[in-house]
């Protein structure tokens, strides 16, 4: 699709002036099409400091490149395999969080490129990232309609001031090609949105200019941390922070049971202790997040989470932040500890051990 | 071991129907003894936590005449558990729970019948009967635990202790072959203590296998 429309570029210059402004005058507080999103900056992460502090973990999943307009950026392996893949799109899904919506990436290098920087569709590579210091829980914006909720990883910050802010912004051009603005957003029905995984829920490239075209910029709203507001239109549903799929009787006794408030020191040995002892079927595995320190006692050993930390509802920012644990790994230890191919790996090497008798 | 007054009293009321419809004829005594053999589905009442099952029941049945007779009854039976899983947490950690996998049970005991005819080769058979359940659970819970400090993967079986059942039902059984009959039969059993579940040493409350059961069968004299 390349059209060379100018008066598109006309108005794309005046957007990406009006973002750059705003980008200068409001610091932490960005103002895209009557979305704001305030973000911490650098207080968020305290481990990226520089863009080079993704270079190296980066490495394994992907490639980094120099292209013209945009600098530095890395694509990841995916993009290669897939050309249908597209940010915010695959592998991962929405979870409320105190900070706003959260892309909840299954990709082992998810941490960084979609709370980083932004997303940039070129021609010739595709899907690129450009790196950046400040995290957000994700750089999206949101659209919606009384059907469908969509979202689309945001215009990429101007290197130069001069072009790349507004390539996207309408249905501008840059440099012989052009991405419409319909073209970046992934739209799903609203009952869809909490999915574990919403990719098989995206509406089709085909069906998005017309739900585009009957919906509207979404405003993108803070909330106290226990509302769960629907993005789209702020509608509360009935959804926890961590959505429940077909929850029962058992699984919320045993939510019950396991939660932090519940174990006690005394407790917290002996479920491990009682259950090897007494199950053969019984397995317990300890994920050992905190690699950085393996001083770190077992769970066996240590203490149990509200003790550990006296304010079990501090925010896992502050936890991470005087722990020195870094996001990566908690999600690096998150994703994995969920993944079936875990789950399959631990039980098969829990039975090797137990037939041992060890 | 605590029985429900309700369901005392449904039973013995079922039991009492039984005789008294059973000795109000004085038949003379006709000593016959048949085998049956029935398979079968059951729709439970708990659906919360039981998709349905599948049942095989066999009895031994000793008439004391045309319309009384007593069965000892063994059985095993299949049910499928409901799967579940669920998420939860906040900032500071995150609990994912999952619930999956089927129970099998072995039904134990003795049953009343009360036999009324209707033509000289179909007849209706009431049935009300106690059981003693062995339960071998096949439910599987796992725990997904994650904070700052690490977590945990807890992987066990949802035990569930034995109980003691009720059963009532209604049978019609016609001869096609002689000694063989056909045998058709909707009944429900009811639980008459509660069995427990626990899960890595703790109590997790009751569960229920109440429930509705179809079944069909052949029984032939012996």
């Amino acid at each position: 699709m390349k059209t060379i429309n100018f008066s598109s570029w006309i108005i794309g210059v005046a957007t990406g002036t009006v973002l750059i402004g705003s980008l200068a005058s409001a610091g932490d507080v960005y103002i895209m099409g009557g979305t704001t999103t305030v973000i911490q900056t650098q207080q968020a992460e305290p481990v990226v400091t520089s863009v080079d502090d993704f270079r190296k973990p980066l490495s394994d999943y992907g490639t980094w490149m120099e292209i013209d307009d945009y600098g530095t950026v890395w694509q990841p392996q995916v993009v290669v395999e897939d050309s249908a893949w597209r940010p915010y799109c695959q592998g991962g899904r929405w979870e409320w969080s105190d900070r706003g919506w959260f892309w909840q990436s299954t990709y082992a290098w998810g941490w960084a490129p979609f709370h980083y920087g932004r997303w940039a569709c070129t021609l010739k590579y595709g899907w690129v990232w450009m790196p950046d210091v400040i995290w957000a829980p994700a750089w999206v914006e949101w659209r919606s309609s009384e059907t469908y909720v969509g979202w689309a990883p945001m215009v990429p910050a101007p290197a130069s001031g001069v072009s790349v802010g507004f390539s996207y912004a309408g249905d501008g051009f840059s440099f012989g090609f052009e991405i419409s603005d319909q073209d970046r957003y992934c739209f799903v029905p609203h009952d869809r949105f909490w999915e574990p995984r919403v990719d098989p829920y995206v509406c089709s490239r085909r069906d998005t200019p017309d739900i585009y075209e009957h919906s509207a910029p979404t405003q993108y709203r803070r909330h106290d941390e226990r509302e769960r507001v629907h993005p789209a239109q702020g509608e509360r549903v009935e959804a926890p922070r961590h959505e429940s799929v077909q929850a029962g009787r058992r699984t919320e006794q045993l939510q019950e049971r396991f939660s932090p408030a519940r174990v006690t020191p005394a407790e917290a040995p002996r479920t491990v202790v009682n259950t090897q002892a007494q199950s053969s079927r019984a397995q317990v595995i300890r994920e050992q997040a905190t690699r950085s320190n393996p001083s770190q006692p077992s769970r066996m050993q240590r203490m149990p989470a509200q003790q550990a930390f006296p304010d079990t509802h501090k925010p896992l920012r502050q936890i991470m932040d005087e722990r020195h644990i870094t996001q990566e790994q908690v999600n690096a230890a998150v994703a994995r500890i969920k993944s079936p191919e875990t789950r399959r790996r631990v039980s098969d090497e829990v039975r090797k051990r137990l037939a041992k008798g060890r | 071991m605590s029985i429900p007054k309700n369901r005392v009293t449904c039973i013995v009321v079922g039991l009492a129907l039984c005789v008294s419809v059973t000795t109000r004829g004085g038949e003379p005594v006709v000593a016959v003894s048949d085998f049956m053999i029935r398979f079968g589905g059951v729709a439970p009442a708990n659906e919360q936590d039981w998709q349905g099952g599948a049942q095989m029941e066999a009895e031994c049945r000793f008439w004391q005449d045309e319309h009384v007779g007593v069965a000892l009854s063994v059985g095993a039976s299949t049910w499928q558990a409901c799967d579940e899983y669920a998420e939860s947490g906040d900032e500071s950690y995150a609990i994912v729970t999952s619930v999956s996998g089927d129970t099998s049970l072995i039904p134990i005991g003795v049953s009343l019948l009360c036999r009324m005819p209707i033509s000289p080769y179909v007849n209706w058979v009431l049935e009300g009967g106690v059981r003693y359940v062995f339960v071998d659970s096949g439910v599987i819970a796992t725990v997904d635990y994650v904070d700052a400090s690490g977590g945990y993967y807890l992987e066990d079986t949802i035990r569930t202790k034995n109980f003691v059942q009720g059963v009532v039902g209604l049978s019609l059984e016609g001869s096609f072959a002689e000694p063989l009959r056909l045998v058709g039969s909707v009944g429900y059993q009811f639980d008459l203590t509660e069995p427990m579940e626990t899960f890595d040493g703790d109590d997790m409350g009751a569960t229920s296998f109440d429930a509705v059961v179809f079944s069909v069968g052949l029984s032939w004299d012996f």
